[in-house]
Formats: C-alpha cells, structure tokens, sequence
C-alpha cells in the first residue's frame, strides 16, 4: 500500500515536471518569435504610405443646409469600395462637422450596379424632423455622386428592403440623383 | 483760388469718408443644372429685409448705403438683371428672373454671404375652380412618433391637435368641408392618406408637420411642395412600357403606380403657389424672414390629384416654440395664419 502511494506520488511529481517543461519551451518560444517580430516592423515602417486622393463631402449643418468640405481618402480599386470609404468619412467626420448618421446609424452593405450605387443603411427607429431627413439623405446622395465618376444615381434601401421612407418624409421609391440646391458654398 | 481750395478738400472728404463708411458688397451668381445661385457677399454681416415681388423678382432690402461692386451683364438662365437703387439710407436689390419662378433664401458665414437659390416654377396656370374640399394631414401618427421636442412633446401628437383646431377654424370661416386623414392616433400608410384625398376629390391637401434641428434656437416655418423630375419619371415610364412590349406581358400595376407618382406633376404651379401664401403668412406671424419655399421628394404628396403642400409649421425642438405650441393662442395664430395663406392662394384663383 505504501509502495502504491510512493509510485503515485512520483507520477504526480514527474508529470508536474514534464508540464513545466513543455510550458517553460514553449515561453521561450514565444520569446523568439517576438524577437523575430522587429524586422518585419521595420519593413512595415519602409513600406510607402497608401495613395491619397482628395474628396468633396457634404456634411449637414445645423442651419440647415449641407456644408461642402474638401477631405483626402486612401485610394480605392473599384467604386465600391470608393464609396465605402466616402460613407465611412461621413459617418465619423473631421473635427467642426456634423455626421448623417444619426447614432446607431450603419452602412450594412453597397452595390454598384451600372450607373447606380445602391445603399443598404440600418438606422435606429427614432424620428427625425423632415429637413433633417433631407439633408440625411442628400449629403450621402451628393458625396457619391460628386465624388464617383460613373454613378449618376442612388437608392437608398433600408435593412435590405426597399422601404417608402426613412422617417415618414422624403420617398425613397426611386433612386436620387444629385441636387447641390441642397448645400451651402 | 482759396475757394477752389475748400472745394477740392470736402470733395476729397466727402470721397474718403464714403470709402471708409460704405461695406464693399460683392455680388455673383451662377447657374447650376436645377436651379441658379445669387450671392451677396460682405465681410460684414449685413442688416436685411426681403420682399416677395411676384413670379418674376425678388426684391432685398440690405441697411445703409452700401457700395456694391456691380454686375455688368447678367447672362443667367434664369435671371434676366439686377436692378441696384438706394433710398432713405438702404440699398435696394431687385433681381428678376427670365421666368416665373420659386426661390429659397439662406445666410452663410466666414465671409457673411446671403444666398438665394432660384427654380424655375413648373409651367402651368391658376385653373379657376371653387374650393370645396380640403384634406388635412396631420403627419405620423400610431407607432410613428415623428420626431419630439426638448420637452418631450412627440411630433403625432402636436400635428394631430393643430389639425382638428384648423379643421374646425376652416369650416367655420371658410364654409368648406375639411377632412382629416386621421382622426386619432393611429398610423395611417402615406399613399393612403393621399388616397384619402383622390377619393374625396378635395381641391387642396396640406400636410401638416413640426420640424427639428440640432440648432434649439431655430424657429420658424418651412413649406415645401413636391419636387418632380419629368423627364426621369417619364423615362421610367417609357422604359417601362419598351419592356412590356418586348416581352409581350399584360400590364402590371406597376405601370399604375408610376403614373399615380406622375399625378402631383400636373399641380405643382398651383402648389407652389399655395406653399408661397402659406410661407409668407406663417413666417409673418411667427416673426420670422421669409426665407422662400422648399422642394423636395416628399412621398406623401407625391400622387395627390391637387394643388398639395407640406407645412412644417415651427421648430419644436426650440424649447421656447414647443412651451408656446402647447399654449392654444399660439396654436391659433399660426391656424389663422395658414387660413390666411390659404385665403389669399383661393383669391388667385378667381
């Protein structure tokens, strides 16, 4: 019996050992690797920065009118995702100006389809007042049709269904096409 | 030689002193593809008063006696001169246009600039007919709330009240017969309530609303009629109907419904007319500028067979305007200033 308990107690003491040995390694490997990691930063820090290019954006204003402001995005390899860029800017905006996106507000998807750049939002149930939804509404149909060479339209669809208004006011039946009577200089 | 003297001295000072005391006001303008830009731009803000002057101007009032680089030759679509005079220490702008058209007034800053956007009216005329139907709509409703004020006034509820009050204002003055497109808070579909109108063959449709703005200073009304592209609806259609040709199948409802989104096309003279009336009276008695009438898509008015206008009566997201809006003298000095618009859009028409 005595035995039995001695030779229990060296497996328990031996596997202890092995464990702490197999966890001690693979410590030292993980050291390893992030000594390893420093060149791959320094080529990341050589690496040229992506392409710029300069957009014109319109943000809403609080007097009611969309305000056009001049912003560099990183250059896009298809309109798609050239105007998921511009709706990303516009959704978290430089510093001075004002957001469409109402919080809680997301772009869910964006397809382009010949002259025609469909928007899929999801917006929260809250109301808003009808200019707000106007200038909702035309500071994304202006930036993308200003900006997207190729698109002269854009409907607006709503958790992917096509719905009859964002917030009771402004039909989004047919698509949009530009209208700078909405914004300022 | 002396007098020559004194002469040439107050003439240098009356020179430099109108220099120094006069604001250099540029002037632009440009035309874009809807619509033409007029600009007047100060590094000073300017003191102003618009008056409407019919179809074919708009006239502003700017205080003092301002020197304004002039345009030489307006060569605009849409606007055929620029009369400058000055009067009683004012100068007076009067720009008219080419044709009958709408215009919408706006200020920006950084420099000071007022900026008066101008459209062509749509064509049409003033049909003489007697009013006897009007439809009002108070927007929202049910599960729409619509937006709400500071004070937590839901939109539904405000639109609602104002309605039934004008209702019973318009019957009374007016001796027409006034349906609601609801009469409770229930939600009533948008193309329903228009329908509520086709079928009543009502003469006139108002919707009525409350604005918001992030601004809880802003105050005042905004009056929009449909804006409509005919070529885009028309293409649409014809595109349609070459499809339906092609591919030799019986027309659809889909061919209704574009012609029923086709129907607010043949009113849209009367309707901006009727938005011009409203505009002008409610801003009068809120005390604000009149700062011209609005379009845009509005789904609601888009099939109503009549002269329709959306009334965004006052800014309910301005904490005082929602305390005055709850007060029923309030509410009926707005009502009876819609009345008046109304009145004086029916006057026209005889």
């Amino acid at each position: 019996m005595k035995k039995a308990i001695v030779f229990s107690l060296i497996i328990i003491v031996a596997s202890f050992l092995i464990s702490l040995l197999i966890y001690l390694s693979a410590k030292g490997k993980g050291k390893s690797t992030e000594k390893a990691e420093p060149p791959a930063m320094v080529e990341k820090d050589q690496s040229p920065s992506p392409e710029k290019e300069k957009v014109t954006l319109f943000f809403p204003t609080w007097e009611g009118f969309l305000k056009p402001q001049e912003q560099e995005i990183e250059k896009t390899a298809n309109k798609r995702e050239k105007a998921e860029t511009i709706l990303e800017k516009l959704k978290n905006p430089p510093s001075g100006a004002e957001s469409p996106f109402p919080i809680g507000g997301e772009v869910r998807k964006v397809f382009i389809t010949g002259k025609m750049a469909v928007i899929d939002l999801q917006f929260p149930s809250e109301g808003m007042g009808a200019s707000q939804e106007l200038l909702t509404i035309y500071s994304i149909v202006n930036s993308i049709i200003f900006n997207i060479e190729g698109i002269e339209e854009v409907k607006i669809v709503i958790g992917g269904i096509e719905r009859e208004t964002l917030y009771g006011h402004i039909s989004l039946k047919y698509p949009f096409y530009m209208d700078l009577s909405y914004a300022g200089e | 030689m002396k007098s020559h003297k004194l002469f040439f001295f107050l003439f240098l000072l009356a020179v430099l002193s109108n220099a120094v005391l006069s604001q250099d006001v540029k002037i632009r303008y440009a035309d874009h593809n809807n619509f033409s830009r007029f600009v007047i731009e100060s590094q000073e803000t300017l003191d102003y008063e618009i008056f409407y002057t019919g179809e074919f101007s708009v006239s502003i009032k700017l205080k003092g006696n301002l020197a304004i680089s002039q345009v030489k030759r307006i060569d605009s679509r849409i606007f055929n001169s620029l009369e400058v005079t000055k009067s009683e220490g004012n100068t007076i702008l009067i720009l008219k246009f080419r044709k009958s058209a709408t215009w919408k007034l706006f200020e920006l800053y950084n420099p000071f600039r007022i900026v008066v956007d101008v459209r062509e009216r749509p064509s049409g005329k003033i049909l003489k007919r007697f009013v006897r139907t009007i439809v009002l709509d108070p927007g929202h409703g049910g599960e729409e709330l619509g937006t709400v004020g500071k004070n937590g006034t839901p939109e539904k509820k405000l639109t609602l009240l104002f309605a039934k009050e004008l209702k019973q204002l318009m019957e009374r003055t007016l001796g027409v017969r006034v349906i609601l497109t609801r009469e409770d808070d229930s939600f009533v579909p948008l193309d329903e309530r228009t329908a509520i109108a086709n079928n009543a063959k009502a003469d006139i449709f108002i919707s009525i609303h409350f604005n918001y703005s992030q601004d809880p200073t802003v105050k005042g009304p905004e009056t929009y009629f449909l804006s409509y592209k005919a070529t885009d609806t028309e293409a649409r259609l014809l595109a349609y109907k070459e499809n339906l040709g092609k591919i030799k199948q019986a027309p659809s409802s889909d061919i209704e419904l574009i012609l029923w989104d086709m129907a607010q096309s043949q009113y849209l003279y009367q309707s901006s007319r009727l938005a011009e009336t409203i505009q002008m009276e409610l801003a009068d008695e809120i005390g604000v500028k009149n700062r011209g009438v609005k379009q845009a898509p509005f789904a609601v008015l888009m099939g109503a067979t009549m002269p329709a206008v959306l009334v965004e009566v006052d800014f309910i997201s301005n904490p005082n305007e929602e305390k005055l809006l709850l007060t029923r003298e309030y509410r009926t000095s707005l009502e009876k200033a819609i009345l008046r618009g109304i009145q004086k859009y029916i006057g026209s028409l005889r």
